[in-house]
This record gives C-alpha cells, sequence and structure tokens, in this order.
C-alpha cells in the first residue's frame, strides 16, 4: 500500500512521544500519517465519524499503528482526531478523490443487489467483477481495499483477488492469491489471512516467467468460477482484482489477459488517460463491460525501487511472525533427502548450479526442474505445494512458505522456518527469486549511506572487531559493489556476510558491546545484525528479527546471556 | 428498558406482518432477499403488491373518514415543534429552506445516530428528547415508542414553512428514519396540511398503502410521472423540480430526499417516505393498520421504483403539489457516469452510515439489525477470550487447499467460521473471562486482598463487571436465583482460590498445569512489566526459541537449565526497568 503523502508538516520534534494533539478534520478531508520508523503511534476518533480506507473507526477507542504504517483517516461528515505518539509525516488534505469512489462502490452495491435479485441459474446474478488498473503508484491497492470493506460494511462478501505478486498485499509477494472478505478490512491488520487460496510464481515481476504467471492467473480464475458457480452470495457479490503497476508492452498484455481471464465487467483505470483510452478501445466491443477513469489520490506517494525492496522483505517477515509480533514460526531440521525441490522453467535467477553438470536452463517456461540442495537454497523462501505429484505443481496452490535459514553439508541438513512445527503440509517445494536476505540487505546498503555510516561507525568505533569482521564490513561498503549490477551486489553482499558471520562469537560480542540494542542501535543497523547473524542459528534469527523490526519489543538481552 | 425486548421475537413474525419495530431484526433477510429483487424487471411484483393502486383517479373515493380524521390530528405537531425549536436556527422562512438545510445537515448525523444507539441499545432515555409535546412516550405501546422516538429525535429537524403548509425534512432525519430501517411515506397533506402517518415500511399492509395512495389521489396527478426507473438520476432530478415549480420552488430542495432517490435506484434502501413520531402520537389506540405494520422494506422500493403508474405518479403529484421535492439527485444509479460520480450522492453515504443504525463500540462495525449486532458482539467476546486463553503465541497457519477453500467459502456464505480455523484452548476460560461479577458500587475492591478491583463493560451482559471477580460464598455453579446477600462479599476468583470456594475439578485443573508453572513463573518473571501476557503480543519463551521441541535446539536446553533461569530472572528485572517507557508505547487497544 503506498498511501502516505510527503513531509509536508511533520508534527514535533522526533522523540517526543508524549505529545497528544488533537487534529480536526472538516466533511470530506482526510488526514494523512506516515508513523515514525522507530515507534508506533497511537490515533482515536473523539467526535464526529472516521474511516481508514473503507473502514471505520469506533469512538474513543485508541488504535495503535505499527512503525512505518501510512495510512489517511477520511471523514464524510467531519471529525476530530487525537493522536498519541510521534510521526514521520502528518497533514490534512482537502481534496481527496474519495466520492467518486464511495460512488463507484455504489454503483457497484446497486449492481449487487441486481445480480442478488436475479435467478440464481442466469448470468445476471454474476455481480460485478472489478478489476483495478493503473501504473504503479496509483492507489490500486487502496482504492481495492476501500471497495471492499464498504461492501463489506453492507454485508456483502465480495472476493479479493491480488494479482500484483511485487507487493503481495494478501500474503506475500511473488504470489497471486485471493480470499474471502467478510468484514471490512482492518486498518491495522490489513487483509485477514483465514483462508486465502494462493499461487506461487516465485519472483516479484511476472516478466522473469510470464508463461507461469498467465498459468497461475487461469488457475486460480477457474477455482473462483467454480467457487462462484457453487456460492450465490458469494456470486453476487463478486469480485475486487488488484493487479500490477505494470502497464507497459508486456504487462499491458497481461492486464488484458487478467480482464478476460476473470471476466472483469468493470475496469477501473486510476490515474491514467492512456491505459484508460487504450482499455476503453480494445474493450468497446464487449458490451458488458465499463472502463471507468478515477483520479488517483493525492495521498499516494511513490515508491522507489529500494522502499519497494524493503517493504517487500517486510511482507515475507509478517508472513513468518505477524504484523505485531504476535506470531510464532517454528525453525525445522530436515535432512536433504525429504525435501523435494522444483523450480518452475527458466529465468534470469535461476542458478545455474542447480542445474545438472553441462544443462542450460530450460527453454519450456513451465518445465518443472529438479533442484538438488545447494548453496544458493541458502535464505532462499520457498513455497510448500498441495501438489501431489511433480506434474500437478503448477497448477497446485500452496500452503505456506519457508525460509531457509542454513545448510550443513557436512551432515545433509537443512534449517528452515516454517509456520508451525511437525510436517510439512506437502512434500514438493517450490523455488523461486524470493529471499529473504539479500532483500534486506539491499534496502538497508543501498537505501541510504547515512545509515552505513552509522552502522561501521557504531560496530568499529566502539570495539576492536575481529579483522575477519572489519573485512566483511568493508565488503559490504557499497564502494565496493557500486558500478556492478544488482545480481553481483547480491553476490557481493552475500560473501561479505558469508564472512562475516563465520564468526558468530564476534557478532555477539558487537552486538552486546553496542549496548542492548533496541535502546542504542538504530532500527536499521538491527535490521543488519540480524541478517548477519542469521546464517549461524536459525534460533536466534528469529528472535533478531523480532528485535529488529520492532524496537519496541526487544528480547535481545535474553539471546546475549544465552550465548554466554 | 429495552425497547425491543417488549416486542414479540423476530421469529414469530413473518416477514410480511412484522412489526415495523421489529423489523430490524427481520430487515436483513427482507432486504437482501426482497429489496434487492427488485431488479429491472419487478413491475409484476409491485403491481402485485399493490393491487389497489389502479391509478390516481380512482383513489379519493376510497378514503376512510378515519384516516382522513388522522391526517389531522398530527398537524398541529410540527408547528410546535416550530415554537419549540424555533430558537436554535434551524428553522428558514421559505425562502432560506434550501440553505438551511445544507447548513444543517452535517454536525447532526453522528448525534443521531448516537442517539439511535442510545436509545436501542440502552435504556430509554425520555428525559433526552422529551418535548413538551411528548409526555409519556414509555405508556405507548412498543411500537409506538419507537415511533416516539423518531418523533421525538425528528422533530427539532422538521422545518414547517407556515405560509405555505409545507413540511420539510432535512436528510439525516430521513437517515435516521432509516436507522430504524423504516421506509416513511412523506407527509401528505390532504385538505389541510397535516401529517399522514402512513408507513409503508414493511409492509404497508393493503389498506395502508392504499390510503397513501389515496391521500395522493386527492391531489391533481396532471404532472407526468417518469416512467422509467431508469432514468438518469439528473434528469429526474431535473424534471421533478419543474414539475413542483407551479407550487413554489423554495420548498422543493428539502422535503423528503429518499424519495426521488427511491426511484432511479432500484435497490437501495433510500426509499423514505417519513412518518414523524409526533404525528402518531394522538393515535396510539387507533391503531392505523398501516401505521402499525409494514411491509418488507426491500419490497416497497421494488415496488415503488419501477412502478410508473402508480407511485411515481403519486410522487410527482405530490411534487406538483409542492408537497415534497426532488432537488437533488440523490443516487448513483447502476450505470457509470462520469459527471455523476464527481458529486456527493447522499444516499451512498447514508448507506454506509445512518442506514447501519448500530456501531459495535469495539470495532467500529455497523449493523442494521439488533440481530447482527449481538451475533457481532458475541464474535468479540469469543475472541477476546481466545486471546486471553492463548498461552503462548500462536504459529501462522498454513493456507488451505482448494477443496478446504471452495467448502470454506462456501461457509463462509452460511455461517462465519471456517472449520480449519484452530480448535482453541478453552481451559481457561472460567478463570478469566466468565469468572467476572456485576460491579458492586458498595465494594470497589476486593475483600481479601484489598486491591481494586479492574472493571470493565460487558456488552453480553449489558452491564459493568469486576474482571477476574468471583462472591466469596458463591458456590461452583449457576448463582442465578441465589439472593446477594448469601453470596458475600466479592473478591478476586484467584485470591479465593486458596480457600475453600474452589470446585475441585477445577484444583487438579490447576495441578495438571503445574508443570507448566515453571515456565509459566520465567516468562512472568521475564515478561516485560507483565505486558506480554495480557496483549499476547510478547513471550519472551515464545519468542526467544521460537523452536519445536522435537527441533532438539541446544540453544533451547539451555534454556530450560536452572541456571540460566536464574540469569533470566534478574534479566527481567532489569529489562523491565529498561523497557517500561516503552510499555506505554505499545499501548494496544483495550477490546471490549
Amino acid at each position: 500500500m503506498a498511501y502516505g503523502g510527503t513531509s509536508v508538516a511533520p508534527t514535533g520534534p522526533p522523540g517526543s512521544s508524549t505529545s497528544i494533539r488533537q487534529v480536526k478534520l472538516d466533511k470530506e478531508c482526510e488526514l494523512r500519517v506516515e508513523v515514525s520508523p522507530d515507534s508506533p503511534l497511537r490515533l482515536r476518533l473523539l467526535t464526529g465519524s472516521a474511516e481508514i480506507f473503507g473502514t471505520e473507526i469506533a469512538p474513543e477507542i485508541w488504535l495503535t499503528f505499527p512503525p512505518r504504517l501510512k495510512f489517511a483517516v477520511f471523514t464524510w461528515y467531519g471529525a476530530t482526531i487525537e493522536m498519541d505518539g510521534t510521526t514521520e509525516t502528518d497533514y490534512t488534505a482537502d481534496e481527496t478523490p474519495m466520492i467518486s469512489y464511495v460512488n463507484v462502490h455504489a454503483v457497484l452495491d446497486a449492481r449487487r443487489h441486481r445480480a442478488k435479485a436475479s435467478p440464481s441459474d442466469s448470468d445476471a446474478s454474476q455481480g460485478p467483477r472489478v478489476i483495478v488498473v493503473g501504473p504503479t503508484d496509483s492507489g490500486k491497492s487502496t482504492l481495492s481495499r476501500m471497495l471492499l470493506s464498504w461492501a463489506a460494511k453492507q454485508g456483502w462478501k465480495p472476493t479479493f483477488v491480488d494479482l500484483d505478486i511485487g507487493q503481495g498485499s494478501i500474503t506475500i509477494p511473488g504470489c497471486i492469491a485471493a480470499t474471502p472478505i467478510e468484514l471490512p478490512i482492518d486498518p491495522v491488520e490489513g487483509i485477514p489471512l483465514d483462508m486465502p487460496l494462493v499461487y506461487f510464481h516465485g519472483h516479484v515481476t511476472p516478466s522473469v516467467n510470464v508463461d507461469l504467471y498467465k498459468v497461475l492467473v487461469k488457475e486460480l480464475a477457474q477455482i473462483l468460477e467454480r467457487q462462484f458457480t457453487g456460492n450465490v452470495e458469494s456470486r453476487a457479490a463478486g469480485m475486487v482484482i488488484n493487479t500490477m503497476g505494470w502497464i507497459e508492452g508486456v504487462g499491458y498484455e497481461l492486464l488484458l489477459h487478467a480482464i478476460d481471464t476473470f471476466n472483469a465487467t468493470v475496469v477501473l483505470v486510476l490515474g491514467q488517460e492512456k491505459l484508460w483510452s487504450m482499455l476503453r478501445d480494445v474493450l468497446k466491443n464487449k458490451a458488458n463491460v465499463d472502463v471507468v477513469k478515477l483520479q488517483k489520490s493525492g495521498g499516494v506517494v511513490s515508491r522507489n525501487a529500494k522502499v519497494r525492496q524493503k517493504a517487500r522483505a517486510y511482507r515475507i517477515r509478517e508472513y513468518f511472525y505477524g504484523l505485531a509480533n504476535d506470531l510464532s514460526p517454528h525453525s525445522n531440521i530436515a535432512s536433504f533427502s525429504d525435501l523435494f525441490i522444483y523450480r518452475v522453467g527458466g529465468g534470469p535467477q535461476a542458478p545455474r548450479s542447480a542445474l545438472p553438470a553441462g544443462a542450460e536452463p530450460a527453454a519450456d517456461p513451465t518445465r518443472l526442474i529438479p533442484v538438488s540442495v545447494n548453496q544458493d537454497l541458502l535464505h532462499l523462501v520457498l513455497a510448500v505445494s498441495f501438489a501431489k505429484e511433480p506434474d500437478e505443481i503448477i497448477s497446485s496452490n500452496v500452503a505456506g512458505f519457508i525460509w531457509i535459514t542454513d545448510i550443513n553439508f557436512e551432515s545433509k541438513k537443512i534449517t528452515y522456518l516454517a509456520p508451525s512445527a511437525g510436517n510439512l503440509p506437502g512434500k514438493y517445494l517450490i523455488m523461486g527469486s524470493l529471499t529473504c536476505l539479500l532483500m534486506f540487505c539491499d534496502s538497508v546498503i543501498k537505501s541510504s549511506a547515512h545509515y552505513r555510516f552509522e552502522i561501521v561507525q557504531t560496530l568499529i568505533s566502539e570495539i576492536e572487531p575481529d579483522v575477519h569482521v572489519k573485512r566483511a564490513m568493508n565488503d559490504i561498503n557499497a564502494d565496493k559493489v557500486s558500478g556492478l549490477g544488482i545480481a553481483q551486489q547480491h553476490q557481493a553482499i552475500g560473501h561479505g556476510l558469508k564472512a562475516f558471520i563465520s564468526r558468530p562469537r564476534e557478532v555477539f560480542s558487537l552486538l552486546s558491546n553496542v549496548g542492548l540494542f533496541p535502546r542504542v542501535a538504530k532500527f536499521y543497523e538491527l535490521e543488519l545484525f540480524s541478517l548477519l547473524v542469521g546464517n549461524w542459528e536459525a534460533n536466534i534469527v528469529a528472535s533478531f528479527f523480532i528485535a529488529s523490526f520492532s524496537p519496541f519489543s526487544s528480547p535481545f538481552p535474553l539471546i546475549c546471556v544465552l550465548h554466554y | 428498558m429495552n425497547i425491543y425486548s417488549s416486542l414479540p421475537p423476530p421469529g414469530n413474525v413473518a416477514p410480511r406482518n412484522s412489526l415495523s419495530t421489529n423489523h430490524t431484526a427481520s430487515l436483513v433477510t427482507d432486504y437482501r432477499g426482497n429489496l434487492s429483487k427488485s431488479g429491472r424487471g419487478s413491475i409484476n411484483k409491485i403491481v402485485e403488491a399493490l393491487p389497489n393502486v389502479a391509478g390516481p383517479s380512482d383513489l379519493p373515493s376510497q378514503i376512510p373518514p378515519s384516516f382522513r380524521e388522522s391526517l389531522i390530528l398530527p398537524h398541529l405537531q410540527p408547528q410546535s415543534h416550530l415554537n419549540a425549536k424555533g430558537g436554535d436556527g434551524k428553522l428558514g422562512g421559505p425562502s432560506s429552506i434550501a440553505s438551511t438545510f445544507s447548513s444543517t445537515y452535517d454536525p447532526p448525523v453522528p448525534d443521531i445516530r448516537t442517539a439511535h444507539d442510545a436509545a436501542l441499545t440502552k435504556a430509554w432515555r425520555p428525559a433526552k428528547f422529551q418535548t413538551p409535546h411528548m409526555p409519556s412516550l414509555s405508556a405507548l405501546p412498543p411500537q409506538m415508542q419507537i415511533r416516539g422516538q423518531f418523533g421525538m429525535k425528528t422533530a427539532p429537524n422538521i422545518v414547517v414553512d407556515q405560509g405555505l403548509n409545507k413540511t420539510i425534512y432535512s436528510e439525516q432525519h430521513l437517515g435516521s428514519a432509516r436507522n430504524m430501517s423504516q421506509v416513511n411515506f412523506p407527509l401528505i397533506p390532504s385538505q389541510r396540511p397535516g401529517l399522514i402517518p402512513i408507513n409503508l415500511q414493511g409492509t404497508a399492509q393493503p389498506s395502508l398503502a392504499h390510503s397513501m395512495v389515496q391521500g395522493a389521489g386527492q391531489l391533481p396527478s396532471s404532472v407526468p410521472a417518469p416512467s422509467n426507473s431508469m432514468v438518469p438520476p439528473k434528469s429526474y432530478g431535473y424534471l421533478a423540480q419543474a414539475q413542483g415549480h407551479p407550487i413554489g420552488t423554495t420548498s422543493l430542495s428539502n422535503i423528503v430526499p429518499g424519495v426521488q432517490s427511491s426511484l432511479p435506484v432500484l435497490n437501495a434502501p433510500n426509499m423514505s417516505f417519513h412518518v414523524p413520531g409526533a404525528a402518531l402520537r394522538p393515535l396510539p389506540g387507533a391503531h392505523l393498520p398501516g401505521t402499525s405494520q409494514s411491509l418488507p422494506s426491500g419490497q416497497t422500493i421494488g415496488q415503488v421504483a419501477p412502478n410508473p403508474p402508480a407511485l411515481s405518479g403519486l410522487i410527482s403529484s405530490l411534487v406538483a403539489q409542492g408537497l415534497i421535492s426532488l432537488t437533488k439527485q440523490d443516487s448513483v444509479g447502476v450505470e457509470f457516469d462520469q459527471d455523476s460520480l464527481k458529486v456527493r450522492h447522499e444516499s451512498t453515504i447514508t448507506a454506509l452510515y445512518a442506514d447501519l443504525p448500530r456501531q459495535c463500540k469495539t470495532c467500529g462495525l455497523r449493523f442494521k439489525s439488533q440481530e447482527e449486532h449481538s451475533k457481532h458482539m458475541d464474535w468479540h467476546v469469543n475472541k477476546n477470550r481466545t486471546l486471553r486463553t492463548r498461552k503462548t503465541k500462536p504459529s501462522p497457519k498454513w493456507f488451505v487447499s482448494v477443496s478446504m477453500w471452495l467448502s470454506g467459502a462456501e461457509a463462509l456464505g452460511t455461517e462465519a467460521v471456517p472449520g480449519f480455523l484452530p480448535a482453541e484452548n478453552t481451559v481457561e476460560k472460567t478463570e478469566d473471562e466468565e469468572m467476572a461479577v456485576p460491579a458492586d458500587e458498595d465494594q470497589n475492591a476486593c475483600a481479601l486482598c484489598g486491591e481494586p478491583f479492574d472493571d470493565f463493560y460487558s456488552d453480553e451482559m449489558e452491564e459493568w463487571m469486576y474482571k477476574g471477580a468471583v462472591y466469596m460464598y458463591a458456590p461452583a455453579g449457576s448463582i442465578v436465583g441465589m439472593d446477594r446477600s448469601q453470596l458475600g462479599p466479592i473478591v478476586h476468583a484467584k485470591c479465593r482460590s486458596d480457600s475453600d470456594g474452589i470446585p475441585p475439578e477445577e484444583k487438579d485443573e490447576r495441578e495438571s498445569t503445574e508443570e507448566g508453572s515453571q515456565r509459566k513463573r520465567l516468562r512472568t518473571r521475564c515478561s516485560i512489566g507483565g505486558w506480554g501476557e495480557k496483549s499476547g503480543g510478547y513471550d519472551p519463551v515464545s519468542s526467544l526459541a521460537p523452536v519445536s521441541q522435537e527441533t532438539s535446539s541446544p540453544l533451547y536446553s539451555k534454556l530450560e537449565s536452572s541456571q540460566n533461569r536464574a540469569v533470566m530472572e534478574n534479566l527481567g528485572e532489569s529489562l523491565r526497568l529498561l523497557e517500561e517507557e516503552d510499555i506505554d508505547a505499545f499501548h494496544r487497544p483495550k477490546t471490549l
């Protein structure tokens, strides 16, 4: 979700967490907030009524928003909002496209009623199938969310379909998924994860394997078709489909493919006239398809590649640990021989080492290729397929994900983080190019020279690290990797980290000397630390992640004690 | 007094005959089932439902004399309100009505809602709404009480133009009427300015529908009615306005906005002809069939919208008389119109707010009926229970297979909570959630330990409760029927558990969990200021070692060894100091 806004009026100096302030919102205004990166924000509605992306908030009840969250509180009738905590930015906007958005909802609502009133065996009983399209950062997922929440508020149970594998607003990036929405979407928790239907592409852009993407979209659409056939209520409520921001070339083709595959009846085009007119021309022969152009909200901020990458990493982390670290994943150990790992088709990121010696990457984009355990799997996120046989893998949805945290080639054991203990729900694993480690590194190292400096500074000035550590830190230094391609940068960073973490004890002394992390060390530093230790001991990784992402809950000291 | 409790249970009342007061309960089904069926082709239905609506010209002769009387009776009410409320600046002369409307519209809406909440979910508070003209509503039959409420709430919003004998309603007025899921008919002055207490909601019993139409029939219906329900909103609005002109444009903007919205929008529940409660007050014993019974609103809407000869004819007649006005087009329709999309349509917003009058005070979700609302509160209670009894953090769930998903999605359609949701441990249920007694003003601290009780408002019990508290001498089972004096003072359940009051099986349970108590202690020691346990947010043990037992991690076994425990206890102390500030910073909203 890209809602937020630019820094217009930061309120209060950083750290003034005790400042409680009130904001009065006039009718049809919205308060756009980005929570500060290192402490949560509490907010409540004092008077009037207000909603966050279509979900009304209860009067007087404090809501706690985790760090970094971007959201907007909108009011139709006027409201007074009270905030407690620091924000990165917060400002009031009086120009929003909300009226047109809610009117779209009203039309959809009318059509749902019409569908519901029609005989259940007729075509007319199909509620609106809405697809939201537009360029990157035009507020597609936010609009989808509003439409779903408004519909749910009025008692419908629409189905949310997320085709944006770059963001993965239902589960994690690299996936397409669908889930019924029963209640307005929680402003803090987001899309409920009770029962998503998930297909794994494995890459954050479909361009890596366009054919696979199309196959998965088709599979998902078929299942939804079955659901709509069997469930009249769901059928009448219809669906809202969120799409990728890739609207040029192949991306445009994929949009048309999705519109066609899902039999979309309403195409909402956000923020781009050109796309709207192109789609209108293409679809004008389809009598029952409306192509509607909508304004993008001024609250939508553009995110650069690093921010997106970081957001992706957070999504993966959230999958395992929950948004507020309220989930507890399990670290398991398995023998090499217990895991059956496959990769679908070729692709630029497929490691050659995964192939039999001398083999070239497969030409068939949907061909299944078995992968033997190798170093490249480290830190990769794998999907657990429901397939009973290998040839069902492509057409099967997935049960969830595991994250490889360690590979021991001597004992032939793999340590991985899984949602829960016990056997995996399927024995076939699908490999993509989703990794946790490299994305984290990349965002840390590249996003800000300032932070990098701080890391090095803290580490090196306060203690005398082992020479290996120094070298590793140097390797991480962007000076050395800049000028290389992204992939090579990853590699270089990875090497540096590996060298670094070959000295776990050193890492721990570093950590403890820096001074019980969450307080002293900055957020970004912690993030890096968690990665540094990651390779060494999975159990600790888990805990470190928790600390690194939420400075306000801190198991760190315990870990250090344990270690010594 | 809970108004609803005095009514027959909704289940016993067939939707068609349901009292309007009951309608909230049955509305969902009506709304979905009937209302929404009012598609494009529902003209037949309308004709069926209103077989007697032959045409305006036939109608006058059918008006029963008593009905005419009833029309006259309420006439004075609005004026009284006018007088009573004259000072608040909400009344406008003929020329300023439109602006009055818009200026008073916005702020009151939330208030109206609140009023509804207060009135409907809790006790009736006459003082809040009573006007001099409404002395004793509680003496009225239940349905009349509801009306009385309406009347009182709406009264301040009624703007009476004495010169023109018109009654003007602001939209929020209608919204509040709709809150009650009543579709009301507009005040239809007949020979004299007055209010026709017709309630079409729900059921408009035939006779009621008649009376309404009859009332209309008296009016010259020379104005052509919009005959197509699909007429684009805008054009209809203009048309209506034009029709209204002969009588006076000043009145056009404000009367019963719901009326016009009901025409173009086939399926929106915004068709609101309104009966002010005041109008009904003089007739408590009269029991006009139409006023006490109602049609499912969905049907009503379906009927009205596509039925050009009867109802829209009526409406245009009314417009022609200047009795209602259709200025602001209030719906978006079923087609996307770029211009229409840019305009605020009040019905769209009220459909999301005022039309769903009951709001969950915990999460802000809104409901039409009490039934839905209480179901939702049960859900909250269960959820809280689950959260509280949870000893460790839950694990992320695996996603479901396709077949499960299909059946689960199916299940969602009927009754929520798919079967694959985790089975939650309910062992501690009795300890926390159910160990609560109504708050006692005479005793606010435990009789044993002297610590004050934590109180909370139980939506289940609808009163304030002391958390984790029991009566000292209460037996294990139900205390229903026991005299309060027999129960003894209120004590913390945990304080009493050392004494005799504890039932034997609970003791066993306690012992059986003894093995876990060491770890529990550990957790308590280490958890930061006790915060972890409460919110379920942070649990050092599980987060420290997110390891399944079988993975035999060296770290995990170390954690379990006793010397480490000692270390950790020390650490817990210092941590507590360290983290004290953060606790406040991460204060999760208290649910329930």
